[in-house]
């Protein structure tokens, strides 16, 4: 196992080198950042001015040097200043604990979500609910990152704000509410017991009461929970935020805190999470199919063992294994989805971190930008190696 | 009548080659050939219809400023009275114009690295693989964002070029390992054996079997082309005005959602309807190809 790991850093380690060189030839081609340019364009610019100015940014020197310089200095952690004259390191420490919160809770959401679903899909295939779930695995598959958070932004809360603000729900809702869980309970029930030649009607009614009790229970805590909520109360704004990470200034207790982030990451984790679930959802039908058809699965089988246990003990295992490549693959595509909702939510993270360098055309914002994704790129894809080898053993370590 | 070898026999048996029994499954799976027509249908309305529908992209109604749809704009017209039509037409053309090239190039790119990697092995695969590596380690969007704000001012086709030289790693890891599987068939070794040479044996005894995967995977970039193309452009670094392509379109309509909401549904509609239909056609092929199904369900 050991081995196993320092072979994979020995490899890890040249593989970043040579990806600090290509971030270097990209962004130096970037052309001069922004402030030298419009100082160009003054009419009394002086000579030494500039000249200041490209030393400021660090593009004064010879390429080859300037990349030994950088490079240099990355290693030791002095990143340099950016356009703004804020030192890099502990601004960009803070916007990644910004992104990696929501990278996180969109990727774990995400996973869960779409193995559950591509596991039933699997397991009931050619049914009603694999073509629908196919049908909504395809439709989040083509909206691009920026339609999806720009129409969850528009519909998810700015106009259902004024409705959470005085939150009622009328006394037909609650009785429509109270009925849909009556019938949800009886319909669980007499769909498990479908087949069975006596029907027990007690097991059925027990089923409508659970379901009863589940949406009378809703309606409570609606009624009581929500009027009686202290966030909502100390803080005028709107309660699903569309700008921001969380509310500037807010001071409160930690449950209080806890809902401040909660709310302004519901939405932008929706959209990640749609996007990414929609993905991981065909895989994992595609690779439990795999795994169902396999000669251990008829085993099983034949050993008389419950399909349940078949299916999870024998079958969810295996099919989990070549997911975890995918999932670690696809944290480019992620971090990408990543920025446009963070530009469309106004958080101040990676996202706002990249665009703004970009609009600068800072270099040394750029490079850190450019490096630290590369670098998680390369850590993700060495644990998803290390777990792999784990969980298969047909893989030598 | 006249007498044909079928008539002969028997009884005649028509073999079915190999790619009537794919066209077959194709055909059969419904998602796929009623996207397969929507796409066409569509296509041929967006490159057709402009020549005679009366609002240029380009031009400007000044008696109608920020107009919800109407009979005289059906899909609106934005803040200078530019048609929403028109220029969703535009858009429309140049999103796929963008994603087809750059599926052109991500095809031959990922096939030619893919195939002398797995086909050859050795160093020659270590060093091409270890390149793919090297270009995986930077996500898509950001390489092209960065190359893209390097030239300002570059035609629109530069940023399918950009995309196509940077999105073929997955092709390419897709065809080394089919590459690696095939080169130790019997086939393989029959067509060497007879003297054929390298060039040979990989075009014409191994990529046709490699097709099935190659097609699905070239479809399924027509669809990540648009879409990464969309992030591009609201990010401000896709096409430039007075050029419209769909992505820029949802950013312009983005900007000004509350009061001219017309502005995003129609692209955003037209984008989620390409990439929808690509990828029901992509799925078809991935069903037609494989070997192992035989059950064809739509």
């Amino acid at each position: 196992m050991f081995r196993f790991i320092v072979r994979r850093l020995f490899i890890a380690l040249p593989l970043l080198l040579a990806a600090s060189i290509l971030t270097f030839v990209l962004v130096t081609n970037i052309g001069t950042p922004k402030a030298i340019e419009d100082a160009q364009a003054k009419p009394n610019a002086s000579k030494a001015q500039i000249e200041s100015l490209r030393r400021q940014f660090g593009i004064d020197k010879p390429p080859v040097e300037r990349y030994v310089d950088w490079f240099s200095g990355f290693v030791r952690g002095d990143w340099g200043k950016n356009q703004n004259g804020v030192e890099i390191r502990p601004l960009m420490w803070e916007r990644i604990q910004v992104t990696l919160r929501l990278l996180l809770a969109a990727t774990i959401f995400s996973v869960v979500l779409g193995v559950l679903v591509g596991i039933l899909a699997a397991v009931r295939q050619y049914t009603a609910f694999d073509y629908f779930m196919t049908f909504f695995a395809f439709l989040f598959f083509s909206i691009p990152a920026a339609v999806l958070a720009g129409f969850l932004k528009e519909f998810g809360a700015i106009q259902t704000n004024p409705w959470m603000r005085e939150p009622s729900m009328s006394t037909w809702l609650m009785v429509l509410l109270l009925v849909f869980g009556t019938i949800c309970g009886y319909m669980v029930m007499r769909n498990r017991y479908k087949y069975d030649k006596v029907r027990p009607t007690n097991k059925y009614i027990l089923g409508a009461m659970v379901g009863l009790g589940i949406a009378a229970g809703f309606v409570i805590v609606f009624k009581i929970g929500w009027d009686g909520n202290t966030y909502r109360q100390g803080n005028p704004k709107n309660i699903i935020p569309t700008v921001g990470q969380t509310t500037p200034g807010f001071e409160g207790e930690w449950p209080a805190r806890m809902q401040d982030y909660f709310w302004h990451m519901l939405l932008p984790t929706m959209a990640l999470v749609l996007i990414g679930f929609a993905g991981y959802s065909r895989y994992m039908r595609a690779s439990m199919l795999d795994v169902l058809n396999a000669d251990y699965i008829r085993t099983a089988r034949a050993k008389g063992i419950k399909e349940s246990r078949v299916t999870v003990r024998h079958g969810v295992r295996n099919a989990l294994i070549p997911l975890i490549t995918i999932v670690a693959l696809d944290f480019g595509a992620l971090l990408s989805g990543a920025i446009i909702t963070e530009t469309i939510f106004g958080w101040a993270g990676m996202g706002r971190f990249f665009t703004d360098g970009l609009t600068a055309k800072d270099p040394r914002s750029l490079l850190a930008f450019v490096m630290v994704t590369a670098v998680f790129v390369v850590v993700f894809n060495l644990i998803a190696d290390i777990i792999y080898a784990q969980l298969d053993p047909r893989i030598r370590l | 009548m006249t007498t044909t070898e079928a008539d002969e026999r028997e009884f005649s048996v028509a073999a079915r080659s190999q790619s009537r029994t794919i066209m077959r499954r194709f055909r059969r799976h419904r998602p796929a050939m009623i996207s397969l027509i929507v796409l066409t249908l569509l296509t041929l309305f967006v490159f057709l219809f402009p020549l005679v529908w009366k609002w240029p992209y380009t031009e400007r109604d000044k008696s109608a400023l920020s107009q919800a749809p109407s009979w005289n704009h059906p899909f609106g017209t934005d803040g200078l009275g530019k048609d929403g039509l028109g220029r969703v037409m535009r858009g429309t053309q140049r999103s796929l114009e963008i994603a087809i090239i750059a599926a052109f190039l991500v095809t031959f790119l990922g096939v030619i690295i893919g195939a002398i990697a797995g086909y050859f092995r050795g160093k020659v695969d270590s060093v091409l693989m270890r390149f793919t590596d090297l270009v995986l380690t930077i996500p898509l969007l950001i390489i092209v964002a960065v190359v893209s704000v390097s030239n300002p001012g570059a035609p629109w086709y530069t940023i399918p070029i950009i995309l196509g030289l940077v999105a073929w790693t997955t092709l390419a890891r897709i065809v080394r390992a089919e590459f690696m599987s095939l080169r130790e068939k019997e086939f393989v070794e029959a067509a060497r054996a007879v003297g054929a040479k390298d060039s040979r044996i990989i075009f014409k005894h191994i990529l046709p079997n490699v097709a099935g995967p190659i097609f699905v995977a070239a479809t399924l970039t027509i669809a990540g082309t648009i879409i990464v193309e969309t992030a591009l452009s609201f990010l401000g670094l896709g096409v430039r005005a007075p050029d419209v392509s769909l992505g820029f379109l949802i950013q312009d309509g983005l900007s000004a959602f509350k009061t001219r909401p017309w502005l995003f549904w129609f692209p955003a509609a037209a984008i989620v309807l390409v990439c929808l239909c690509v990828n029901f056609v992509g799925d078809g092929l991935r069903d037609a190809f494989d070997p192992k199904q035989n059950r064809i369900k739509a």
